[in-house]
C-alpha cells in the first residue's frame, strides 16, 4: 500500500482533475438546462398556443342509466355549441383590434321601522282580467294599509307599507329584501307583490341572479305583514329560470319562469340543464314525469309551471322544452304562448313562391284538481301581443292574433302572387279544449296591413282595436265590436277608421268601452266607444299633450263610477316645461271630465305609479312616496 | 473512536482553513482503514487504493462543513462506498480478491487494527463473505461504527442492519470454523 504522503500527492492531484471535471460538468449541465428550459418553454407555448380545442357533441353515455336521459340528448344537441376558436392563439389573437366588459352590482341595508296598527282584510286593488285569479302588481292593500314594493336605483328591493289616513297617511314601515346566498336582484327586475286574504302575508316574487352558478331563479318572498310596523321576512323558494308571471288562485301561486339552458352545460349538475325547484340550497329537480319535452323542440328553454301553496311549498310543476311570451290564466287553466315562424311553398302555373309566416303555440296547463298537469296545445298562424288577446270561456279559448308573413322567394310572375292572403291583418280564433282543434274563426277581419294593438274579451263579444304600423308607430285606429255569441256565424262591427289607435282596451261603465291609447300626434289619447247596432260609436275622449304609461295595471279604473287615473309626463306647457302630475277623470255618459290633476313632485317612470280611492281620497303611491288628495266629487 | 473522530472532524477545519499538513494527517488517520472497507467490496487492492484517493479527493472539492464531529467519518465512509459501487459498475462483479496481502499490510506497518494474527485472519476471511455482509461487518468489527452510524452509511433501517449483522455474523462463523478456527475462539 502507498505511504500517507503518496497518498495525499494523489489525492490533491486526483482533488485537481475532479475540480475541473466538476467544472466542465457544471458548465454542460448549465447549458443542457438551459436548453431544456428552452425546449420545454417552446413546447408548452405550443401547447398552450395550439392545442386544439375539443370539438363535437360531448359524449354522454356515462349517464345511460339515468331517467333524464333522452332529456340530455336532446338538450346536447341544442345546446352544444362548437368552440369560437381552433385554439387558445386563435382565441387570445384572433381578434385583438375588438373586445367588450360588463359588470354589475348589488346592496342592500335597511331603515328603521315607523309606527303603524294591525293589518286587517284584504282589498283588491288590480284590475285582474279574470274573476277568482288575482294577478300580482307593485302595490296591493288591507283596510288599513298600503304596500308597495320597489326596486331602488342601486337595485335594492324594499317593501313599503303606509299607513291609510286620508291625507295624513305616511310611511310606517320599510323592509329591505336582500338577495340570498351569493346573488343580487339585477336592475329592472320584474317585481310583482300578493297580499293573502286576511291581509297578513305579503308574497314578493322577482328574480335572483346567482352569479356563482350563472342562473337565475324567481324567487317567491314570504314576508309577514300582519303588525306592518314590523314586517319580517318569513321564507323563500326558488324556481330555476327567469320570472315571467303569476297569479294567485284561491290560496295557491301559480308561478310561471322561463329557464334557459347554457351552451354545453356540464350534465354532471342538474341544476345545468333541469328545472328545479325549492328552498335556497336544497332545490330539487324536476323528475322527468314532469317533463314535456317534445321531439320537435327547437331550443333549449323551458317554460316552467310551478304551483305553491300560501305558504310558498312546491304543489306541483310542470316544465315545458319550449319558450314562453304571454301567458294568460283563465280559471282553470294556463295557456303559455310561443312565437315561430313557419315556411309555406307553393308551385303554381305562373309562380313559384315561399312565404314565411308568423305562427304562435298555445299550450295549456290545467291546475284544476291541485297539481298540474298538460292539457294539450294548440296552433294558430300570427302573433299574440299580450294575455288580453286570450280568452277561455265555456270550455273554448279564444284568441285574437296579428297575421303577417314575408316573401322569402319566389320564381314566375309576379304579379300572380298571393300578396293579400300574405298581407298583415288581424284574425280571431275559437279553440276547442277538448280537442285542441280550430273549432270557429274570424281570419282577416282588419284591413289588410293593420295589426291588432289591443283586445278586451267579453261573455259573447271580442274588443278589438287594430292600426296601421308605419315606422314602428301606429297611427289609424279601426276598433271591432266582434259578437261570438254564435260561433257559427261570427259577425261584427266597427267605428271605420279614425285618428290614433287605443294602447289597451277596457270594459268600462254601462256597457262601454275604454280605449286608452294615442291619438295621430302620438299625445295621450283616452276614448270610449259604444255599441251602436251596426257600428262601434266614439262617444267621448280626451286628449292631451302627454306621455304615460302604456302598462295596464298603472292605470287606475273604477267602472262603477266612471272614473280613471294615470299619471302622465305632462308637457301642455312645451317640453321644457314638462312636469308630473296624476290625472283623475270622470266619465259622465257624456264626455270624459278631469277632476283632477296632482302635481307630483318628483320625477321617475309612469309605469311605476299606482294609485286607488279610499272613502273619497285618492292615494297615489310611487317608489318615492305616497300622495293623497280628498276628491272634490261625491260619487267616489 | 470519539477522540479520532473529533480529531478527524478538527483536522478537516484546519485544512479547510488551509492548513495543508492537516490533510495528510487525515490521510495516516483513516487511509488504511478506507482501503480495507473499500476492498470489501471492489475486491482489488489497487481499485480500493483508487477509491481511497477519490473519496479524501470528493471531500477536498466538496469542502462540505460539519456541525458534529461524529458526522465526519460517516460521510467519508459513506462517500467510499458509494465510490467503490461505482467502481464495480464501471468494472464488473465478478474479480477474485486480488493483493489482500498488500491491504492486510497497510501502509503504516503494523499500526492498526491488523496489528494482532487473529484479526488478519478474520479479515481474510471477512473477503470470502457477499458484499452486504462484509461491509456491514468491516464497519462495525474494525471501524467500530455504532449501527446508526452504519445505517447512514449503508442507508438503511436500523432493523435491516440488525438483520444484516446477524446474517453476517452467522455466514462468517461458518466459514472461521471451516477455516480452523474452534468454538471457543470464535
Amino acid at each position: 500500500m502507498k505511504t500517507s504522503e503518496q497518498r495525499t500527492e494523489e489525492i490533491l492531484r486526483r482533488a485537481e482533475a475532479q475540480r475541473e471535471s466538476a467544472a466542465r460538468r457544471s458548465k454542460r449541465a448549465w447549458l443542457l438546462s438551459v436548453t431544456a428550459g428552452f425546449l420545454i418553454l417552446v413546447l408548452a407555448l405550443n401547447l398552450l398556443l395550439f392545442l386544439p380545442y375539443p370539438s363535437g357533441l360531448p359524449d354522454l353515455s356515462r349517464y345511460a342509466g339515468s331517467e333524464y336521459y333522452g332529456l340530455m340528448q336532446q338538450l346536447n344537441a341544442l345546446t352544444y355549441r362548437a368552440p369560437q376558436y381552433k385554439n387558445n392563439f386563435e382565441a387570445w389573437f384572433g381578434d385583438l383590434f375588438s373586445g367588450s366588459n360588463n359588470s354589475d352590482g348589488m346592496g342592500g341595508e335597511a331603515v328603521a321601522p315607523d309606527e303603524g296598527n294591525g293589518g286587517s282584510a284584504y282589498a283588491e286593488v288590480t284590475d285582474n282580467q279574470e274573476a277568482g285569479v288575482i294577478e300580482g302588481d307593485l302595490f296591493k292593500r288591507t283596510q288599513s294599509h298600503i304596500f308597495y314594493v320597489r326596486q331602488d336605483d342601486s337595485n335594492r328591493l324594499s317593501l313599503l307599507a303606509y299607513t291609510i289616513g286620508g291625507t295624513q297617511s305616511a310611511l310606517c314601515s320599510r323592509l329591505e329584501i336582500a338577495p340570498e346566498g351569493k346573488a343580487y336582484f339585477p336592475a329592472n327586475s320584474e317585481l310583482e307583490l300578493y297580499l293573502s286574504e286576511d291581509g297578513k302575508t305579503a308574497t314578493v316574487f322577482t328574480v335572483q341572479w346567482a352569479y356563482e352558478q350563472q342562473q337565475r331563479y324567481t324567487a317567491a318572498i314570504s314576508v309577514d305583514v300582519s303588525d306592518p310596523a314590523h314586517m319580517k321576512e318569513v321564507r323563500r323558494t326558488y324556481l330555476s329560470g327567469d320570472y315571467v308571471t303569476s297569479r294567485k288562485a284561491g290560496e295557491d301561486f301559480l308561478l310561471i319562469s322561463n329557464f334557459a339552458v347554457r351552451s354545453n352545460p356540464d350534465f354532471s349538475d342538474e341544476a345545468q340543464f333541469l328545472p328545479q325547484a325549492g328552498a335556497y340550497g336544497a332545490l330539487e329537480s324536476l323528475p322527468m314525469a314532469d317533463i314535456v319535452a317534445p321531439e320537435n323542440a327547437d331550443a333549449a328553454r323551458y317554460t316552467v309551471l310551478c304551483r305553491l301553496g300560501s305558504d310558498l311549498a312546491v304543489k306541483g310543476h310542470v316544465a315545458l322544452l319550449s319558450f314562453s311570451e304571454e301567458v294568460y290564466v283563465s280559471q282553470g287553466n294556463i295557456f303559455v304562448t310561443r312565437g315561430y315562424t313557419a315556411d309555406t311553398s307553393a308551385d303554381g302555373e305562373t309562380v313559384s313562391y315561399t312565404y314565411r309566416e308568423a305562427r304562435t303555440e298555445i299550450s295549456c296547463i290545467s291546475y284544476a284538481g291541485g297539481g298540474l298537469r298538460e292539457a294539450g296545445s294548440a296552433d294558430v298562424p300570427g302573433e299574440v301581443r299580450n294575455q288580453y288577446f286570450m280568452d277561455e270561456q265555456d270550455g273554448m279559448l279564444r284568441v285574437v292574433t296579428s297575421t303577417d308573413a314575408g316573401l322569402l322567394e319566389y320564381a314566375g310572375d309576379a304579379a300572380a302572387l298571393p300578396h293579400e292572403e300574405y298581407m298583415k291583418s288581424a284574425s280571431l280564433f275559437v279553440i276547442d279544449l277538448e280537442t285542441f282543434e280550430t273549432a270557429a274563426s274570424l281570419e282577416r277581419f282588419a284591413p289588410a296591413g293593420e295589426s291588432a294593438i289591443s283586445v278586451r274579451f267579453e261573455e259573447g263579444a271580442a274588443w278589438v282595436c287594430t292600426a296601421i304600423e308605419y315606422e314602428s308607430v301606429f297611427v289609424e285606429d279601426p276598433v271591432f265590436h266582434i259578437d261570438l255569441t254564435d260561433l257559427a256565424n261570427i259577425t261584427y262591427t266597427d267605428t271605420g277608421t279614425i285618428p290614433g289607435y287605443s294602447l289597451s282596451l277596457v270594459d268600462f261603465t254601462g256597457g262601454t268601452l275604454l280605449g286608452i291609447g294615442r291619438n295621430d300626434d302620438f299625445d295621450l289619447k283616452i276614448e270610449v266607444y259604444e255599441r251602436a247596432p251596426d257600428a262601434v260609436l266614439p262617444v267621448a275622449s280626451y286628449e292631451r299633450n302627454a306621455d304615460f304609461s302604456e302598462e295596464y295595471k298603472a292605470y287606475y279604473i273604477d267602472r262603477e263610477n266612471g272614473l280613471i287615473g294615470l299619471h302622465i309626463d305632462d308637457y301642455e306647457g312645451g317640453a321644457s316645461a314638462r312636469r308630473d302630475c296624476y290625472v283623475l277623470l270622470h266619465y259622465d255618459g257624456y264626455g270624459l271630465n278631469e277632476l283632477l290633476a296632482l302635481p307630483l313632485e318628483e320625477y321617475y317612470s309612469c309605469d311605476e305609479t299606482r294609485a286607488t280611492i279610499i272613502d273619497g281620497c285618492l292615494y297615489v303611491v310611487t317608489p318615492v312616496g305616497i300622495y293623497t288628495e280628498t276628491l272634490p266629487w261625491q260619487g267616489a | 473512536m470519539t477522540e479520532c473522530t473529533d480529531r478527524s472532524a478538527a483536522l478537516y477545519r484546519a485544512f479547510l482553513e488551509g492548513d495543508g499538513g492537516a490533510l495528510e494527517e487525515l490521510v495516516k488517520l483513516h487511509g488504511d482503514a478506507l482501503t480495507r472497507f473499500a476492498y470489501c467490496i471492489v475486491k482489488d487492492d489497487a481499485a480500493a487504493e483508487d477509491v481511497t484517493a477519490d473519496t479524501f479527493a470528493a471531500l477536498i472539492v466538496k469542502r462540505k462543513k460539519f456541525r458534529e464531529d461524529a458526522k465526519f467519518r460517516t460521510y467519508l465512509y459513506a462517500i467510499a462506498r458509494n465510490r467503490s459501487i461505482d467502481y464495480l459498475r464501471k468494472h464488473g462483479n465478478s474479480r477474485s480478491l486480488t493483493g489482500l496481502e498488500n491491504v492486510l499490510a497497510g501502509a503504516e506497518g503494523d499500526v492498526g487494527v491488523f496489528a494482532r494474527e487473529r484479526n488478519e485472519a478474520l479479515y481474510a476471511s471477512l473477503q470470502r463473505l457477499p458484499a452486504p455482509y462484509k461491509e456491514v461487518l468491516y464497519l462495525c468489527y474494525f471501524d467500530g461504527f455504532s449501527v446508526k452510524q452504519i445505517c447512514r452509511i449503508l442507508k438503511k433501517s436500523v432493523k435491516q442492519v440488525y438483520n444484516l449483522l446477524a446474517r453476517a455474523r452467522s455466514a462468517l462463523r461458518r466459514i472461521l470454523l471451516k477455516g480452523g478456527f474452534s468454538h471457543e475462539d470464535i
